[in-house]
């Protein structure tokens, strides 16, 4: 338990990276608690050999202050496709995440593909996800094992993340309090510039024209304590008026958390509260990759300083002056408010049974307000004044229930070990949001949509509702013999609205077995503590349709009157629905190998993984009326190593210790299958697309057989090398790391834990101070800039944490 | 726990339920099921389908004033694309895709038709505009039977040409399947059958049966002012007649005619929506939009910009010779629907040019008024009394067909059969000429000539250039596009 809380002691125990079971009998029923993971782990979610568990203090390793850029530094099989073009933005949100490659291609192009994200078992919005806060966190689980994948069922093909909160110590009431200053700087390493204006009368460096140091400041206020009846753990945070590395962005973080538990007797209750308010500002200088467009010659303001309201007067075209329109009232805010709940409760029966509940709700409301000054260039061309100045407001909701219910069973007879499990699970999602915005504000300071004069006529509003209706139960039986052998399987039926009727009922399966070969007598003594091989495979599904793809819909043609003047409107059928679409299935195969000697640990998988059923269209005889349909025809192998070696070079000796891990993963991506009559259909939206878009950052690729699906621009190997040094009270950590082509300095920490005896006499019993450095170096062969609409940050922290 | 209990059965027994997992999502569309809960969605489907037949590839453009014209030469083809259309090239014109968006869009509106027949039949929705869902279900029937019989005398050869040519299917369900082709005698018979139960449905309620009656509108219900632009009953009746001309079944195709005409010997004069003009009396309304039976109404930038595209800027001449195919200088048509070009050269820019409203109807909006532009002719007053004329002729009444050739053409300010009824030699040979000469004139623009010849088979049609073309079924037949079953 005190390894997970510890904030700055680095433990020199080399984790148990790729697997924290496998070894041990209880695979199915973790709360029989001989695993390691078994803290908090939800009634679905015990590990396999293949995830990845990664506990607090390796991930406080990577980063102190951001949970995320943590795990994307530590598991090299996670791509987060979108950070190059968004950078280190306040409030960024991943779009489009993989785990292992991408095993589907999505039909709509700004349709985002993401894990699934979940906290103590239960599903959590994504920003609510992101703003977990690290110091909360005791693991984060990577499922890749096909066998815990397929209890995802139809949420599991895009992998699935979860989070294990850190429970409360039990003991006296205990008060920490954790600070952090950030300063953050713009790395523009990847922004080569042109110094052929150097002799020019004016030489404007656009590219450091919006840039200033992000600071925040956070505190928390941690109490907790307990015995083993009740447990509790109150937390706030607060990191006010956050500054990102763009003039005028912004980011402030409310958090309040309170977990209470009660153990009596058999039965287990526990209740996580956590509220978050998060507010956001985008800079005032909008996007960054429009800096790069202008040129050196043009000089932002006139001699005495007063910017010019357009850029390049003395041409025809002129254009927006960025220091202009921060001068003025113009502002694109996000406020969101979260509030997630997660209640368990664990009764443990005779005879080996106990029955598992859990329930969780999750509401996410957030509204975003754009507005646009009356007195912004974008109005330079237009005459009159009554439709300039514009404000949007969109608003975005969610709301979901979850329950589970389950029911297991553990034995041991003789040298066998039994474990059975029985669970049902529901989930009931509710996702809205509308937008409108009105036009024509009379003057800068009427920043609100009460003073615009109309809704804009030709943007009507937007609205959209969607639900999830997802049932989900689950049986899985696991055998063990002699600690040696061990089969488990499970199989899980999904039935869910997001489906299509005529195929609504969805089966996956997962089966895995296990060699543990240091068990046996002729590898007895010989000093190896673990060496196992299993081998598992299964399967789980993800939906890229809509309900529209099923279902006969009709629209209203609205603008195309039938009789001109007469209001006589028709419906249009939109497309040829397939009743018979089917989810997209992921067989994964995995292959594991764990090894454990002396201070050597050492972890490979290979893995092979098809997805079957992927979106096509395909095409139907005119004599229907309809040139295609929806159809599942596609086929996308990824196939691939990851390995990890870790060692404890030094053990404390004469108060040092020293430790280094190197970790890696290589993906191939293959499409495997595409219908010709789509592949073209597809590839001339593609080109159709990036022509209309040609400015954007990240053109859609082609999609051809045999070739990886996008085109070879994601890149196929990941790796880290990372190392621990401490010596008594010192410690020190960095993290390289590799991304195709690009090396970075991911992580540079330097800290000094206090004595505990210097302060027993006010009664503080830790004391712990650390600089640390996120990003310091980055270096990249490509000429492609990183950090397009936002710059990427050198990230520098102090952090002190201080408990009674 | 014990609430826990509850609660997770209380989520069992609602997971229970079916109707859980009926969850579709709102957003610009709404799925069927919902759609058809109300009265007025019927009339919307139905209208969708008129919408779609106003597209360029099909009224819009490629069956009325665009390939079908060149094809009866009536134009002077002035690029590759409208040269194929007089040669007769299908390869070429197919190339272009022109054949295969044909056959897709008008099996796109017979399937949209389906599902709505489909939908109306098993609703239980109260429809509380009496007789509209009979109407709007007739109507359903009677354009899938109409959309089937165009796209026959377009891929089919004439009957008598081939009677057991096979090449279309005839679709009567929304979806992926698609039947065997059936023969035109086959088709013919299904046509017949959707056509007779629309005018089933229809005469019992359709308003054009007593004309247009005053009374205010309410959203939703059927406008008697607006049936010219819907398949109305004699809409439908008209069509019958068309096709049984089409068949040789002349008897029927009198009858249809004449019961056609009833509208004009049953209503009062101010309360007709279809008559025909009289000289001096259509204004600007060029195409002499009221002998419509049913037209297809057009936006501005529809029939009305294509039409301007072709005669204003283009300049595309008719065929040489458009003064003696309109000898007499009276004939309205020839007034209002051709410029002089000089040099004997005549462009088309009238008929269905900017210029060109429909009368009667004027909305004022404020203190703009504004006319509905042209619209799309798509059976008329003038075709009906030509196949009235050839099937009393063919069955060797001469003179009592000169008679409904002489009260088209009296409505035309011409005279051309009636100087000859003067003269004295109308025999069925020479109201046969007087009515392929009529075909000549009252269709123009409007995809018409091209099916006259191909009927009747005519071996050779005078070219736009005064030449003879000689025709075979090739020529007259085009192939089916590829992909079509």
């Amino acid at each position: 338990m005190s390894l997970h809380h510890k904030f700055f002691k680095t433990q020199l125990t080399i984790p148990l990276l790729l697997a924290a079971v496998a070894l041990n009998t209880s695979i199915l029923c973790g709360y029989a608690g001989t695993t390691s993971y078994s803290t908090g782990s939800s009634a679905f979610s015990p590990a396999a050999p293949a995830d990845r568990v990664i506990t607090a203090d390796e991930l406080k390793r990577a980063s102190l202050t951001d949970w995320w850029e943590a795990l994307r530094i530590l598991e090299p099989s996670l791509y987060d496709e979108m950070k190059p073009v968004y950078g280190d933005a306040p409030g960024y949100l991943p779009s489009s995440v993989t785990v292992r490659g991408k095993n589907h291609w999505t039909m709509n192009s700004d349709r985002i593909s993401l894990p699934l994200f979940i906290i103590d078992g239960a599903r959590v919005p994504l920003r609510q996800m992101m703003n977990m806060d690290i110091n909360d966190i005791a693991e984060v689980i990577v499922y890749k094992d096909p066998v815990s994948l397929s209890r995802f069922g139809i949420d599991g093909g895009d992998g699935v993340i979860e989070i294990v909160t850190r429970k409360p110590e039990v003991g006296r009431v205990k008060v920490s309090y954790l600070f952090n200053a950030v300063f953050q700087n713009a790395d523009l390493s990847s922004h080569k510039t042109a110094d052929r204006y150097a002799g020019s009368p004016v030489n404007t460096d656009w590219l450091r024209i919006p840039l200033q140091t992000g600071f925040q400041n956070r505190h928390k206020l941690n109490v907790e304590g307990g015995d083993e009846y009740v447990k509790y753990k109150f937390s706030a945070r607060f990191s006010p008026a956050g500054r990102g590395v763009m003039k005028g962005s912004k980011k402030d973080v409310l958090g309040l958390n309170s977990y209470i538990e009660y153990n009596m007797k058999a039965l287990h209750i526990s209740n996580d509260i956590i509220f978050n308010q998060i507010k956001g500002r985008a800079s005032s200088y909008g996007t960054y990759d429009y800096f790069r467009t202008l040129n050196p010659e043009w000089s932002a303001t006139d001699p005495s300083g007063i910017p010019y309201a357009t850029l390049n007067a003395d041409d025809n075209i002129q254009l927006v002056n960025p220091v202009y329109e921060a001068s003025l009232n113009s502002f694109d805010e996000t406020k969101t408010y979260g509030i997630y709940d997660n209640l368990n409760v664990r009764l443990t029966l005779k005879n080996g049974f106990s029955v598992d509940g859990l329930f969780a709700f999750a509401r996410e409301t957030t509204r975003h307000d754009i507005y646009v000054s009356p007195s912004s260039g974008l109005y330079k061309d237009v005459e009159g004044s009554e439709n300039i100045g514009r404000y949007d407001i969109l608003r975005d909701n969610t709301l979901s229930f979850e329950g589970v219910l389950s029911l297991r069973y553990c034995k041991k007879f003789g040298k066998s070990d039994i474990g059975a499990c029985a669970g049902i699970h529901a989930f009931s999602g509710k996702y809205y949001d509308e937008s409108y915005a009105g036009i024509g504000i009379p003057t800068d300071r009427m920043a609100y949509i009460s003073f615009t004069k109309a809704y804009d006529t030709k943007q009507m509003a937007i609205a959209n509702r969607s639900y999830n209706h997802t049932l989900r139960a689950l049986a899985s039986a696991h055998y063990s013999f002699d600690n040696r052998y061990s089969v488990r399987a499970n199989v899980n039926f999904n039935r869910s609205s997001r489906l299509s009727p005529g195929n609504r009922n969805a089966w996956f399966y997962g089966m895995g077995i296990n060699w543990n070969i240091h068990n046996e007598s002729f590898l007895k003594n010989s000093g190896i503590k673990l060496f196992t091989l299993n081998a598992s495979f299964g399967t789980a599904g993800g939906i890229g349709f809509t309900d529209d793809d099923y279902n006969v819909t009709y629209k209203s043609n609205i603008g195309n009157e039938y009789v001109y003047n007469y209001y006589l409107i028709g419906s249009s059928i939109q497309s040829m629905p397939n009743r018979d679409i089917r989810w997209h299935t992921v067989h994964n195969r995995n292959l594991t190998l764990l090894f454990d000697y002396r201070r050597i640990t050492f972890r490979l998988n290979y893995y092979n993984n098809l997805t079957k059923g992927a979106l096509t269209f395909v095409r139907l005889p005119l004599s229907t009326g309809w040139e295609n349909m929806i159809s599942n025809g596609g086929e996308i192998e990824n196939q691939g190593v990851e390995f990890y070696l870790g060692a404890r070079i030094l053990d404390d000796v004469k108060g040092w210790s020293l430790s280094a891990f190197l970790s890696g993963a290589h993906n191939r991506n293959k499409i495997r299958k595409l219908p010709e009559y789509f592949q073209k259909l597809y590839n001339e939206k593609v080109a159709l697309n990036n022509e209309t878009n040609s400015g954007s950052y990240r053109p859609i690729s082609e999609l051809h057989e045999g070739q990886s699906i996008d085109g070879g621009t994601a890149p196929e190997f990941f790796g880290n090398l990372g190392t621990s040094l401490r010596y008594r009270e010192w410690w020190l950590n960095a993290i390289a790391n590799c991304e195709g082509n690009e090396f970075g300095l991911s992580s540079l920490q330097l800290g000094y834990t206090f004595a505990p005896g210097i302060f027993r006499k006010i009664r503080m019993s830790e004391l712990s101070l650390a600089l640390s450095a996120n990003n310091l170096v980055r270096s990249s062969s490509s000429d492609v800039p990183q950090g397009i609409l936002y710059p990427y940050a050198r990230t520098m922290a102090v952090s002190l944490r201080i408990s009674f | 726990m014990k609430k826990i209990i509850y609660i997770s059965l209380l989520l069992l027994a609602t997971t229970s339920c079916s109707d859980w997992f009926d969850a579709p999502s709102d957003n610009t569309s709404v799925t069927d099921k919902k759609f058809f809960e109300d009265e007025n969605s019927f009339y919307n489907a139905l209208t969708d389908i008129y919408t779609q037949l106003r597209q360029p590839a099909l009224y819009g453009e490629n069956l009325s004033v665009g390939m079908l014209e060149f094809m009866g030469q009536n134009f002077v083809p002035v690029d590759e694309n409208t040269r194929a259309y007089s040669k007769f090239d299908y390869a070429a014109i197919e190339r272009n895709g022109i054949l295969s968006a044909i056959w897709k869009e008008m099996y796109h509106a017979i399937s949209c038709t389906n599902k709505l027949i489909k939908e109306i039949e098993a609703t239980d929705v109260v429809f509380y505009n009496k007789g509209q869902k009979e109407i709007i279900t007739g109507e359903a029937y009677a354009l899938r039977g109409a959309l089937h019989f165009e796209l026959l005398r377009l891929f089919h050869p004439s009957l008598n040409e081939n009677p057991n040519y096979a090449a279309l299917p005839y679709m009567t369900d929304f979806g992926t399947a698609v039947g065997a082709p059936l023969t035109t005698v086959d088709l013919l018979s299904l046509i017949k059958s959707d056509l007779r139960h629309a005018t089933e449905l229809l005469k019992p309620h359709d308003p054009i049966l007593t004309g247009i009656s005053l009374h205010p509108i309410t959203p939703g219900e059927i406008d008697s002012r607006l049936r010219t632009f819907e398949m109305n009953y004699y809409a439908v009746t008209a069509m019958l007649a068309r096709v049984s001309l089409y068949e040789g079944n002349y008897t029927d195709a009198f009858q249809y005619a004449d019961e056609t005409f009833n509208h004009l010997r049953n209503v009062e004069t101010r309360n007709q929506v279809f008559y025909y003009f009289t000289p001096g009396k259509y204004g600007p309304d060029f195409s002499f939009s009221r002998e419509h039976i049913f037209g297809i109404a057009s936006p501005p930038d529809g029939l009305t910009e294509v039409a301007e595209r072709m005669f204003a800027e283009r300049k595309i001449k008719t065929r040489t010779g458009l003064r003696y195919i309109f000898p007499e200088a009276s004939d309205i048509r020839y007034r209002a629907w051709f410029n002089a070009e000089g040099g004997n050269e005549y462009v088309m820019s009238g008929k269905f040019g900017k210029e060109s409203l429909l009368i009667d109807y004027n909305k004022t909006t404020g203190q703009e008024t504004t006319s509905l532009p042209v619209r799309i002719p798509f059976i008329k007053l003038g075709e009906v009394a030509l196949i009235a004329a050839e099937s009393l002729n063919e069955t060797d009444r001469p003179e009592l067909a000169a008679q409904w050739l002489i009260d088209m053409e009296t409505s035309k300010g011409a005279s051309y059969v009636a100087s000859r009824q003067q003269s004295g030699t109308l025999d069925k040979v020479a109201v046969r000429e007087a009515i392929a000469e009529e075909y000549a004139r009252e269709f123009w623009g409007e995809g018409q000539l091209f099916f006259y010849h191909k009927r009747l088979n005519h071996s050779r049609i005078s070219a736009f250039d005064g030449s003879t073309i000689e025709m075979d079924s090739k020529k007259y037949t085009p192939p089916v596009p590829e992909n079509a079953l």
